[in-house]
């Protein structure tokens, strides 16, 4: 079959691999009818990721017909539709049941590595390295789905392959960042970065009951969206003091949750970790007392300096960590049903897995006003 | 905290009378000196679920193979030492723990192998491994091959 494989630091390319093979007894083989690009997979492509390797299989945000099941799993039939989670969860461990499934206890084959590397390990993920397991990813013809009698979740035919992705990662995402925030009727939330998590996040924010949000980024298309599509008021940091700006639209209280949607690879850092955590450090200075900080977007490693002072000063409550999608995904569902939220709002780019170097690429380069990019494995363009 | 002090000491006692058994085994090798490995690990079970497929069945953690058992205090402990033909002396035990209320099982186990041949890190793996199938049914895996990393 057809995959996008990552080929080192600023490469990859769409190569023959073996088609995947039921390897456990609660495994399913889906056939990718559509997978996206994520922000996080921008940070293996710039070799942000350790325990990447040559021909390693990206994506992690797809969704399929079910083409083969284990003889352990009694949910999933073949000819199913449906959305995987990006984590891979058991179900049975004591983080599943306490609904903490990115945190599954059994679902990474090298949880060794994360142990040494944080002191334990959390779950398996999909095309994301192999000290998260190793997982061959779903920016392929098909992908190998462990615990999918857990996982996938049965999408109706009512809804197009664009409504229902993102329920593999980034809507759930967006919307643990707001649940997260503890939103109360008449609360102001800010959120930093205006790509695909902080959109889900300003609409989420107030599906949850927040009178404000306001949205901070400083690409013209991204904040136009967050204007327009989620009705947040928008501030251009290239352009304003944003710490300024939030307390004078606040009267001087500051926003009571802070959304970090941006992560440890904000614009103008490099890989030495002393300046990183640019939002982060801002959504720590500028949230009220007692307030909440988000944090959707992904850090790794170490970071330095980080303002644990003004923390404790305004006795912040700081919620982190993969997104537990399994718990999400239902509700989710239900309320792209209902009409509440139409996800596809945030595609730019709908293309045939053969461009996805050159799709990669924009996305990375923000060419193109490129906010999401959406590949059909089944589609072909040109063949190479 | 009272039961589980005496449960460690029940725990010792098994362990004492195995080593013994486990002395007497390899008294006449150069080198007896032992190495001790600990090990803990949780598993979402009850502790009678979990002790019975310890004791009867066939999912045993692979650092126990080739072995018989010595002492049991049922949903306590085990303790075993290696048989007359293994390839090696081993001996240890295992304490099962009822912990959060007693929706979980806490395992603490101690081996002791003459020096030079105890893989620590493999004896977390396989009590890993033992979690895994009783919790998920299955251990996990991709189909590149295990233990490259």
């Amino acid at each position: 079959m057809q995959a996008v494989c990552y080929e080192g630091k600023g490469s990859i390319r769409v190569e023959t691999v073996p088609d995947p093979a039921i390897l456990n007894p609660r495994d399913a083989i889906v056939r990718v009818t559509a997978t996206a690009i994520c922000g996080s997979d921008l940070q293996i492509y710039e070799g942000y990721i350790p325990t990447m390797r040559k021909g390693d299989v990206l994506g992690h945000e797809f969704m399929g017909d079910v083409v083969e099941v284990g003889r352990d799993n009694r949910r999933l039939n073949v000819g199913d539709r449906v959305v995987v989670p990006f984590t891979i969860a058991c179900g049975r461990c004591y983080f599943c049941r306490e609904q903490l499934w990115s945190l599954c206890d059994n679902s990474n084959p090298n949880a060794w590595m994360a142990e040494k590397l944080y002191g334990h390990s959390a779950s398996g993920l999909f095309g994301y390295s192999h000290l998260y397991g190793g997982y061959p990813g779903g920016q392929a013809e098909y992908a190998r789905v462990p615990f999918a009698d857990v996982g996938p979740l049965k999408v109706p035919a009512t809804l197009s392959d664009e409504q229902v992705l993102f329920l593999s990662d980034i809507l759930p995402t967006g919307y643990m960042a707001a649940d997260n925030c503890r939103i109360r009727p008449g609360d102001t939330i800010a959120v930093w970065g205006c790509g695909p998590v902080g959109q889900f996040a300003i609409k989420s924010a107030y599906l949850l009951g927040a009178e404000h949000v306001i949205a901070i980024d400083r690409f013209p298309e991204r904040l136009a969206l967050a204007a327009t599509h989620g009705g947040a008021e928008t501030l251009d940091y290239s352009n304003v003091d944003v710490l300024e700006a939030l307390r004078d639209l606040t009267g001087g209280q500051g926003p009571d949750a802070c959304i970090d949607a941006v992560g440890f690879e904000a614009h103008g850092t490099t890989c030495d970790a002393t300046h990183q955590g640019h939002a982060l450090r801002q959504a720590i200075g500028a949230c009220r007392k007692g307030g909440t900080v988000s944090i959707p977007g992904v850090y790794g490693g170490w970071l330095d300096r980080f303002p644990l002072g003004a923390a404790f000063a305004k006795g912040l409550t700081l919620k982190m960590g993969q997104t537990h999608v399994h718990k999400y995904m239902p509700l989710l569902l239900d309320r792209i049903e209902r009409g509440d939220i139409d996800p596809s709002f945030i595609v730019t780019h709908r293309v045939a897995l053969d461009e996805a170097p050159a799709m990669y690429r924009m996305f990375r380069d923000k060419h193109d006003a490129c906010i999401k990019v959406v590949m059909n494995p089944q589609r072909r363009t040109h063949h190479g | 905290m009272k039961r589980t002090n005496k449960m460690i000491a029940i725990g010792a006692g098994a362990a004492v009378v195995a080593y013994v058994a486990g002395r007497r085994l390899t008294s006449d090798t150069d080198d007896d000196r032992l190495i001790g490995v600990r090990e803990s690990i949780r598993i979402e079970l009850p502790v009678e679920d979990v002790y019975r497929i310890w004791r009867y069945l066939d999912a045993l953690p692979r650092f126990r193979h080739n072995t018989e058992i010595v002492g049991a205090i049922e949903n306590r402990t085990l303790s075993w030492r290696s048989r007359a033909d293994a390839d090696s002396a081993m001996w240890g035990c295992v304490l099962f723990a009822a912990v959060r209320t007693g929706r979980s099982t806490q395992l603490s186990v101690d081996v002791q192998y003459p020096a030079g041949r105890a893989p620590s890190p493999a004896i977390r793996e396989d009590l890993r491994h033992f979690k895994q199938v009783l919790e998920a049914g299955e251990v996990p895996r991709t189909a590149a091959a295990a233990g490259e990393w």
